[in-house]
């Protein structure tokens, strides 16, 4: 299962990217920013099955991000789940309001990440 | 009229004034015809007296007829002259021959009358002998014997009138006395006489009576009338009346009375002499009156004048009284102080003309409430800026009330208004400040939630790594320890912040309920169950008693309740060490589509201190600081928990007992859900207009709304108000009091005057301001009720189900 994540914040990318690890059937890339995600599905010979984008990011946030990918009709179908840290009810209805598969609640447990990923994108 | 007709007539006045006519009989006249049959010999003997039409028998011996026609009566030609008319044989004579007491049955043959002559001639009827066989001889002496006892008829007649007469005179005599005492009787007023020839007194009965006395234990000619009256007026009372007699002149004199039973009452007596033809005093006539009640009324007037007086005249108020226009006609002194103008100044102008040109209009609109019928009963506090006579302007605060008559008419106002221009600007400061503070609690609570987000991001890391490290196989036995703390510690962190960001939310006024249908017993079986690992792990019960109840569908926001019961479990759980934690749970309905849910969480811990339960709910406050150490836990939940059941329209209590365990109890009052998946819908489904500047109490009233199945239109101020309610029917008008521009009681008043597509809809005020006079102004500017803020959906509810009640 292939897997693009990006986030702004090196700790939190360092940390997913262990977590995610634990389980060796996935394929994950990690892109810093918006910019660098984009640039990296550039060439068009690594498509993913599931987005995992961080909310706030300086200069492009996680659905704006989403909306520009889906400008390319190849992406639309695939899902995509945001971390965040909000907690307000009508902040998480508004993030899945996006069309999002799920959402993980910063902080999030490192060792049950995996499962939680896989349940986002069902093979 | 020929001189016969006109003796005739006097005749005839002169029969009627005897009174005599169908009368019954009387021995004084039955004697006499009784000695006249006898006397002469005749079966028949009649007293006959002649009016207009008949003669009718006074007395008779011998007839069974009481009278006859005048047209067959021999008497009507004995009453034509004074001498006695004698018939000796009716048959022989042309005048009777044809009468029918001739020829009929009565057989009359023999008469003799003498008229009935009375003192001033008038021959009124005759006494008269008959007899049915002829009579030769009636000789000069037997005529002579019938005139005398025709003169004895005449004296009988006198003497019956005279004495009718006296009877008469009496009866009204006794008529007369008896009408002067009653009316003494009621106006408490008797009247005396002291004769000077007699040297006697005589007193009316009313005159005893308003002495105390009466005729049988008292005698003013006895004993001296000053005995009855109070030592201090007895020596007055003897001048008054010695005073009368010396100067012939009428006296007055007023004194107290004191009655042989103790009583005092207040009387004034007025004298006057009484002179004969001469000129010469012959008594001493006089009336005496109780005033007791009368001058008590004027002293209590007059007691009642001087206090309005002294009220008035030292009030630091303007006190006013004014006509239906305005015009004032009493002004206290006080207006001088207030206003600079003298009473005088102010008496014949209108009360108008004192107020600042802006608020005239708006004041006379508050004065048109109060001229509705009803509008007595108002007392209303408004508001208002006049103008000084210097120029400077002030805030006054009138205090109107209509006085009306028995007919509802207006008569006047009375007003007494203060100066409130001091008060008004600490409100003023005071509004700034509350906004200045709503403000800073916005900045706050956004402050708290970006910087809550700022931690998270670190703290993630934090926890996730130390996570990781649990696992990371190469770590001696005091790393690992240290790794445990480090991860027990950033997750209370994590708590803690998630907590302060809710708390600041809450009472920022910043969270909104997502209510939805649920399952009573499924909640609470499932939120129970969430403790049972941590109670199995310190072996303690867990008990889940659901009172059953027909209602079991409810609509509300489930993870907030489950955040509040998770708190108060957690907390049970933490702290009780042996017994256990039961959760109670009973449904009752309410009117209206609501229940009232209660529940219960009882736990056999170590219970809290009286001197902690009070302060239990505040923040960051545990039963005991060492408890933080303790037991853990931010000190933020009870606080949150409140304040989250508040939000939902309920409370939260606590009772407990140090050592023996706690109870906390809740009560929400929530909607009642049915089948389809839609709050019941309300019986009477509202098409309401809402104005209010808030966008957050906008969309939570747009959500309470919804959920009560009403349909609704929001606007943001009160021009936009006046527009929607003028061109679309609304059944409800909620209208926020505070807002820029055009507020609601402005907007209120103009609707109440053109209310256009939505007349008769109620028009209820939001406001935080709800005290009396808050309300009175309220009601002046025709509104009805009131939905206090913050607005919750049980006080929607309510205030919904009052109006459209009215309403119907």
């Amino acid at each position: 299962m292939r897997i693009l994540y990006v986030d702004d914040d090196a700790d939190l990318r360092e940390l997913v990217a262990i977590s995610l690890a634990r389980d060796p059937g996935l394929d994950v890339r990690i892109a810093d920013s918006g910019q660098a995600a984009m640039a990296l599905l550039e060439p068009g010979d690594w498509t993913p099955d599931l987005f995992l984008l961080d909310v706030m990011m300086p200069v492009m946030d996680g659905p704006t991000l989403i909306g520009k990918l889906r400008e390319n009709p190849a992406y639309v179908p695939i899902p995509f789940a945001f971390f965040t840290a909000r907690v307000m009810n009508e902040e998480r209805q508004a993030l899945l309001a996006t069309g999002a598969a799920g959402l993980i609640q910063k902080p999030f447990d490192p060792i049950a990440l995996a499962d939680q990923v896989r349940a986002l994108a069902p093979a | 009229m020929n001189a016969a007709a006109k003796i005739e007539e006097a005749r005839l006045a002169a029969l009627l004034r005897y009174d005599v006519l169908d009368t019954p009989a009387e021995a004084a006249f039955d004697d006499i015809t009784d000695l006249a049959a006898q006397l002469f010999e005749v079966p028949i003997a009649v007293v006959t007296l002649l009016d207009e039409t008949r003669q009718w028998f006074k007395s008779c011996v011998g007839l069974d007829d009481s009278e006859t026609s005048r047209d067959v009566a021999f008497c009507d030609y004995t009453i034509r002259s004074d001498d006695v008319l004698v018939v000796p044989d009716a048959t022989q004579d042309s005048r009777f021959r044809d009468n029918p007491l001739v020829s009929g049955e009565m057989h009359i043959r023999f008469y003799a009358g003498a008229p009935l002559i009375t003192k001033e001639g008038y021959r009124l009827g005759a006494l008269c002998v008959i007899d049915t066989n002829p009579r030769d001889s009636f000789d000069a002496k037997a005529r002579k014997s019938l005139q005398k006892m025709a003169a004895m008829v005449v004296h009988a007649l006198d003497q019956r009138a005279e004495l009718m007469l006296r009877r008469r005179t009496a009866q009204e005599l006794a008529i007369k006395e008896h009408t002067l005492e009653l009316a003494e009787k009621m106006a408490k007023l008797g009247h005396w006489r002291f004769d000077f020839a007699t040297q006697r007194s005589m007193w009316s009965s009313e005159a005893y009576a308003i002495h105390g006395v009466t005729p049988s234990n008292y005698d003013p000619n006895v004993t001296m009338p000053g005995v009855l009256y109070a030592q201090e007026d007895r020596l007055r009372l003897a001048e008054a009346f010695n005073h009368g007699l010396a100067t012939k002149k009428p006296f007055e004199f007023e004194g107290e009375v004191v009655r042989p039973d103790g009583k005092r009452r207040r009387v004034i007596t007025r004298g006057a002499p009484e002179f004969d033809d001469k000129g010469e005093i012959v008594a001493l006539i006089g009336v005496i009156q109780d005033v007791t009640e009368a001058r008590a009324m004027t002293e209590a007037l007059q007691s009642s004048e001087e206090r309005y007086r002294l009220v008035a005249e030292n009030a630091n108020d303007l006190i006013l009284v004014y006509d239906v226009h305005g015009t004032i006609s009493f002004a206290a002194p006080s207006s001088l102080q207030i206003l600079g103008y003298t009473p005088e100044e102010m008496v014949g102008r209108t009360t108008q003309s004192f107020l600042h040109p802006d608020d005239v209009l708006p004041t006379l609109a508050h004065y048109q409430t109060l001229l509705k019928p009803g509008g007595e009963e108002l007392r209303p506090r408004i508001t208002m800026r006049a103008q000084r006579k210097d120029g400077r302007e002030i805030w006054l605060e009138a205090a109107p009330y209509v006085v009306r008559d028995e007919n509802g008419r207006v008569l006047r106002f009375h007003d007494s208004a203060r100066d409130v221009t001091v008060r008004k600007r600490y409100e003023d400061e005071l509004q700034v400040a509350r906004a200045q503070a709503e403000h800073l609690a916005g900045v706050k609570s956004d402050f708290l939630a970006n910087m809550s987000h700022e931690l998270r991001t670190p703290l993630t890391s934090i926890i996730g790594f130390a996570r990781l490290l649990e696992f990371a196989p190469e770590l001696s036995s005091s790393s690992k320890s240290a790794v445990d703390r480090i991860a027990a510690a950033s997750r209370a962190l994590n708590t803690l912040v998630n907590d302060v960001l809710d708390l600041a939310k809450l009472e920022g006024g910043k969270v909104e309920l997502d209510p939805q249908q649920f399952e009573v017993g499924p909640f609470l079986t499932e939120t129970v169950e969430l403790m049972r690992p941590q109670t199995a792990a310190k072996g303690l019960d867990l008990k889940l008693d659901i009172e059953t109840s027909e209602i079991g569908t409810l609509y509300g926001d489930t993870s907030r309740l489950r955040q509040v019961l998770l708190n108060l479990l957690s907390n049970a759980v933490k702290f009780t060490e042996t017994g256990g934690v039961t959760v109670w749970s009973r449904l009752r309905p309410m009117n209206g589509p609501f229940a009232c849910w209660e529940l219960e969480i009882e736990d056999t811990g170590i219970g809290i201190r009286p001197e902690e339960l009070a302060r239990l709910f505040d923040r960051f406050v545990q039963a005991d600081a060492s408890v933080t150490r303790r037991f853990g836990g931010t000190g933020l939940g009870l606080a949150i928990s409140r304040q989250l059941i508040e939000l939902m329209g309920g409370g939260i209590d606590v009772e407990s007992e140090a050592g023996r365990g706690s109870r906390f109890m809740i009560n929400v009052r929530l909607p009642v859900h049915v089948e389809d998946g839609q709050p019941t819908p309300v019986a009477n489904r509202l098409k309401i207009l809402v104005a209010e500047d808030g966008p957050a109490i906008r969309a939570a009233m747009a959500r309470m709304l919804e959920g009560m199945g009403h349909s609704f239109h929001m606007v943001a101020d009160g021009a936009a108000a006046i527009e929607a309610a003028r061109s679309e029917r609304y059944d409800v008008i909620l209208m926020d009091v505070a807002m820029p521009e055009v507020d609601g009681l402005t907007a209120a008043r103009e609707l109440h005057h053109i209310p256009g597509a939505s007349s008769g809809a109620p028009i209820v005020p939001i406001s935080s301001s709800i005290t009396a006079s808050d309300r009175a102004e309220y009601e002046l500017a025709g509104m009805t009720g009131l939905l206090p803020k913050p607005v919750t959906a049980m006080s929607l509810a309510d205030v919904l189900a009052s109006v459209s009640a009215d309403d119907a």
